[in-house]
């Protein structure tokens, strides 16, 4: 005790900053104490609210308290790290004194699986493990352990190399001492002083690596509070709420401060050759070369290049979150690019309020038998290459996607799904197509002004790269360069058939964070930006020179629920959809990107009888809470959550990442915690394997209900049980609904169909087979230098000829 | 002598290499799921059972681990790395297009970190215990202290954001947009490399033959610059060679928070979209670099050491 005392009193910076880390550690212990809120608990009213007394430290999205969180993140970032350093120091030094202690094939084997690691760098290494064996906290920790043992390995196997042929060591195996005994008596105290001061100073550099991998989302897993999480999650809102960025990182900052501080005293003391010596006095230097060095290196650092500004506007900057992996149309999702980049289009277009327009083609009707629809195009038509618009080149296009995407020729989608033709015939001389379908096609219009439907050249693509250097097509642009991680350049259409063509470039930009969008809009790198949330879009309103276009259109945000699971009990998945209060959810956490359709399947604003629906599981927690209690669904071994018949519920919530559906799942989870249900929220790498594989209860789903302006396909989802090639994933069963549904088939009166939509929305709202998020608000904002710019409804339509340069 | 050690280093490399190609292969053969529903659900596509059943063929999956492992080599030694899931593409070509980007960007930052740390670190040793090396050491030690993300944020949020000095967003890669990543970079780097300059230089002040030279009346300025300093920045060489390896591959996270189109977001990507193609492929060309560069800054070490030299 003496001695200890002594050792502080000698090493006063030692005792400080072992008092810092005393203090470090009792906040992670102490957490629940020093916390001033549940660090889960996610009262939504609460979201967002800049730092203040109820909120030390605000709060996130939400609404949970960012004190207590970091307060908590303390927890995970300390034990983590604390952990990682242990583990790598036995392992580590386990290999590194058998290695030197044995030598020989082991010594040869363990060095050069070491020789593997050390020639590699660490990050890399980490996230390739991290992302096989699947994100969390346990895996990073495999990760770096993987990657940063040798460094100890080498430091023990040098020090046994050392004493290894000591005498005494040797007197020991002469008198029969086990190896085991050796190592354990002799090796490993000599070894273990400086692998301790090595792992005393790592820890700080460890807590790094472990928040770097959070930050790219291969550490822990949300909800538990996370420093690099915590940022990570905070990115998304550096432009107002900066708190949510600056907390956590300050908290990051000063304990890796501490704990590296702490360490570097450590070592002094057990090092002494490292500490710093006495002063010693030397002459003056030559100032004037430092300082020529210095200010190279400021000039070097604060060099800022100033921004040209172009004379006339030539070029269209666009930035955008999403892109295609190919500029195939053959590709359902791709083609949705192809035509949004303003590079192909369509016979026909869908108008704003879901009527069919005129495109490519000037009319369309159909004949008395239903089946065969007469197309006629317009005559002034080109493609790019100057070719003219002919019926057969049209033929040729469509005939080209049903022959991709034939499942015979290894086709994977299935267009059929839209249309299914028998027939179809050019007339080049009379400038029209006839489509002769097996059933009658209600939407045949709408199909045809689908994206995949897209008008290209076949023959004139002959040659060419399609899935990389796009195809001919008739829109005002075409493809230059296509690299869909970074950017894609187009060029004006010089054959363009409808006018000018107002930019000679398009730039499109990809650019995956909203804000950086928002970003690019405010330092005018970008003239037009797709989709920025509504947090930054306040940002931009305070400023008039940015036009903002926001449409609901029929993209529905839902949960599949899966009956086969434990919400297949009617009770259950009724007080589960009461449970949540969809509207806060909409309006406060995701601050409108959503627009709350009380879980009709279908969006409010089409023609779908929305006003005429009711829905009995409306959000009413209390009557939730009434519904579950009195079904005997109740907590009865006391763990805070409720039993379904004596076994534990727990309902699997698999979420994703894009179009805030992250934030919606969270809260969603938190409200049904909120009344006794344990509910597990993750975001997998991909959810194609949970869907098939009925890995989930709850399941997000994000999609355009309207794809050819008839939401008929999309109601298919909760009816077509049989067939394992649709999408029936929750496997739901109403005799009612399949019923109803099959009436849908071959009516073309608008009205009778209207009706049955809106019945059919009914039943699923009787069910309580919905868990809907709400619609799904896009917008496009534009910068001072452009003018035309438009939100259409249909979502399908970003780059067009109508976008000018600003007057 | 020479031929000697290179041939002797290239064979270590051959071993290694086999080494990483093995376990990055067997990561991905352990990993849950298997490569042909992988592939599919990167190409965003539902896939039938009997689609499955002959890709699987196709691909080899129902031969042997060693058999396949043997395969997958032969193809690499003929540059072929396989085609990307989610890119449909040669993971080579994705692997050359985005190395220019991040090759300017590592040069960027490790000529900025040289320019930096080089005369700070010296001025730090050489004014021990003044002001300025507790202020030169104190920033150092935040500079490694704090994470690069929280760094490229900071950066972004000021220089970008509210002063509006630098466009971060861009699709030509002019020093503009390589600038603040640049910088995030530096921080940390020059940040370590200050304080080993530092450490190195003072070692040397207090070595015998300085005092030796000292004592014998040369002038200090003349001592420092003609025999300390190159004593002293000497092995900063072998570190270089490090850091320009784990710059090449490791700069994933300023390269996401910054939208640089580089190998680290090429990385990140392939990782949270399962395309094992595209990681193996990255792995390994990461090693493959990170090992040459190292090799040569080894064999130049030994021309420019004369210690090393001598020795042979």
């Amino acid at each position: 005790m003496k001695k200890l005392k002594e050792l502080f009193k000698k090493n006063i910076s030692f005792g400080v900053y072992t008092a810092l880390v005393l203090v470090v550690l009792l906040i992670a212990i102490l957490a629940p104490v020093l916390a001033t809120h549940d660090p889960l608990n996610a009262p939504l009213q609460d979201a967002l609210k800049p730092p203040g007394a109820d909120h030390l430290f605000g709060t996130d999205a939400l609404g949970r308290d960012i004190f207590s969180r970091v307060l908590y993140g303390t927890r995970t970032s300390v034990s983590g790290a604390l952990i990682l350093v242990a583990v790598i120091l036995v392992l580590g030094g386990f290999l590194g004194l058998v290695a030197g202690y044995f030598g020989g094939k082991v010594d040869a084997v363990i060095m050069r699986i070491s020789d593997i690691m050390i020639s590699f760098p660490e990050l890399i290494l980490a996230m390739a493990i991290a992302g096989i064996l699947g994100p969390s906290l346990i895996n990073s920790i495999i990760a770096i352990t993987a990657v940063s043992w040798t460094k100890y390995a080498r430091m023990a196997r040098s020090t046994v190399l050392k004493i290894k042929n000591r005498d005494y060591i040797a007197a020991a195996q002469v008198t029969g001492s086990r190896h085991r005994y050796i190592l354990y008596k002799y090796m490993l105290p000599n070894a273990l002083p400086t692998m301790l001061v090595l792992a005393v100073t790592d820890i700080g550099t460890m807590m790094l690596s472990l928040a770097s991998l959070s930050f790219l989302g291969f550490g822990v897993q949300p909800p538990t509070p996370e420093w690099g999480y915590m940022l990570s999650e905070g990115r998304t809102y550096i432009l107002t709420c900066p708190w949510m960025l600056f907390c956590p990182g300050a908290a990051v900052f000063f304990v890796v401060v501490v704990f590296n501080l702490w360490g570097d005293s450590v070592r002094d003391i057990i090092d002494p050759k490292s500490r710093t010596k006495k002063k010693r006095s030397t002459k003056k230097m030559n100032r004037k070369r430092i300082a020529t060095a210095c200010a190279v290196a400021l000039i070097g650092c604060l060099a800022v290049v100033p921004s040209a500004s172009a004379a006339e506007k030539t070029q269209l900057n666009v930035s955008t979150e999403l892109t295609s992996a190919t500029l195939d149309p053959a590709n359902d999702w791709d083609s949705w690019f192809v035509m949004r980049w303003g590079a192909l289009e369509t016979l026909t277009r869908y108008a704003d309020d879901g009527t069919i327009e005129p495109w490519l083609a000037s009319d369309w009707s159909v004949s008395d038998d239903s089946l065969s629809w007469t197309i006629t195009l317009k005559d002034n038509v080109t493609f790019s290459n100057g070719e003219k618009m002919t019926a057969s080149k049209v033929v040729e296009s469509i005939e080209r996607l049903y022959e991709i995407q034939d499942p015979e020729n290894g086709g994977a989608g299935n267009p059929h799904a839209y249309m299914t033709y028998s027939d179809i015939q050019a007339d080049d001389e009379a400038g029209t197509v006839t489509i002769v379908t097996n059933e009658p096609t209600v939407d045949m219009a709408g199909v045809l002004a689908y994206p995949w439907m897209g008008i290209i050249d076949v023959a004139g693509s002959e040659g060419r790269d399609i899935a990389n250097e796009g195809p001919i097509c008739t829109g005002p642009y075409v493809f230059v360069s296509n690299d869909p991680d970074h950017d894609i350049q187009m060029a004006r259409n010089e054959n363009y058939w409808d006018g000018d063509v107002p930019f000679e470039t398009v730039n499109i930009m990809k650019q995956g964070e909203g804000s950086a969008r928002a970003m690019a809009l405010l330092d005018g790198s970008a003239d037009v930006a797709i989709n920025i949330t509504a947090m930054d879009r306040a940002m931009l309103e305070a400023d008039d020179s940015f036009l903002i276009d926001v449409t609901a259109g029929s993209r529905m945000g839902n949960c599949w629920i899966n009956m086969d699971g434990v919400l297949g009990n009617d009770t259950l998945r009724q007080a589960v959809v009461m449970a949540i209060d969809g509207e806060t959810i909409c309006n406060v956490s995701v601050m409108g990107s959503y627009i709350w359709c009380n879980n009709a399947p279908l969006p409010y604003n089409y023609d779908y009888g929305f006003d005429t629906l009711e829905n009995p599981f409306s959000y009413d927690k209390d009557a939730a809470i009434a519904l579950l209690d009195d079904a005997g669904i109740v907590d009865t071994d006391g763990d805070g959550y409720r039993e379904l018949d004596g076994e534990n519920i727990e309902i699997v919530y698999i979420g994703s990442n894009s179009r805030q559906q992250d934030v919606i799942g969270q809260a969603q989870a938190a409200q049904l915690e909120e009344i006794g249900l344990k509910c597990s929220f993750s975001i997998p790498e991909s959810s194609g394997d949970s869907r098939t594989t009925q890995g989930f209860d709850l399941i997000y789903n994000n999609e355009v209900t309207t794809p050819t302006g008839d939401p008929a396909n999309y109601l298919k989802h909760w009816y077509w049980d049989n067939d394992s090639t649709d999408y029936n994933y929750g496997n739901y069963h109403n005799d009612e609904y399949n019923a109803l549904y099959d009436q849908l088939n071959g009516e073309f009166d608008t009205a009778k169909r209207k009706e049955i939509f809106t019945q059919l929305q009914q039943i699923i709202l009787n069910d309580a087979a919905n868990l809907g998020y709400g619609a799904y608000s896009f917008n496009i904002c534009a910068g001072p230098e452009v003018s035309g710019v438009h939100s259409y409804t249909s979502d399908f339509y970003w780059v067009t000829k109508d976008i000018t340069p600003a007057e | 002598m020479k031929g000697k050690y290179i041939v002797k280093r290239l064979l270590q490399m051959v071993i290694v290499l086999i080494g990483i190609s093995f376990l990055t292969f067997f990561l991905t053969y352990l990993a849950p799921g298997d490569p042909a529903t992988a592939m599919y659900e990167a190409a965003g596509v539902t896939p039938t059972e009997e689609m499955l059943e002959n890709t699987r063929k196709s691909m080899g999956l129902d031969k042997p681990f060693l058999v396949q492992y043997g395969v997958w080599v032969g193809k690499c030694l003929h540059g072929d790395f396989g085609e990307s899931y989610s890119k449909n593409q040669p993971v080579l070509k994705l692997l050359i297009e985005k190395l220019p980007a991040t090759l300017k960007l590592a040069l960027l930052s490790l000529a900025m970190m040289l320019v930096i740390s080089i005369p700070l670190g010296i001025y730090s040793a050489v004014k021990q215990n003044g002001i300025t090396d507790y202020i030169i050491r104190f920033l150092s030690f935040g500079g490694i202290s704090l994470p690069g993300f929280l760094v490229g944020l900071i950066l972004m949020y000021v220089f970008a954001l509210k002063l509006r000095l630098v466009k971060v967003s861009s699709s030509t890669l002019g020093f503009e947009q390589m600038l603040l990543p640049a910088v995030t970079l530096t921080i940390a780097m020059a940040s370590k490399y200050t304080r080993q300059v530092r450490t190195a230089v003072l070692d040397e002040l207090q070595s015998d033959y300085v005092i030796g030279a000292r004592a014998r009346g040369m002038k200090f300025n003349s001592v420092l610059w003609k025999h300390i300093l190159p004593n002293a920045v000497l092995p900063l060489i072998t570190m270089l060679g490090l850091s320009f390896g784990s710059l090449l591959g490791g700069a994933s996270v300023v390269e996401l928070i910054f939208s640089y189109p580089g190998m680290g977001i090429l990385a990140v990507n392939a990782v949270k979209t399962r395309d094992y193609p595209l990681i193996q492929g990255f792995v390994l060309w990461i090693a493959l670099i990170y090992m040459v560069v190292n090799l040569v800054v080894d064999i130049s070490y030994s021309y420019v050491d004369p210690r090393i030299r001598e020795a042979g």
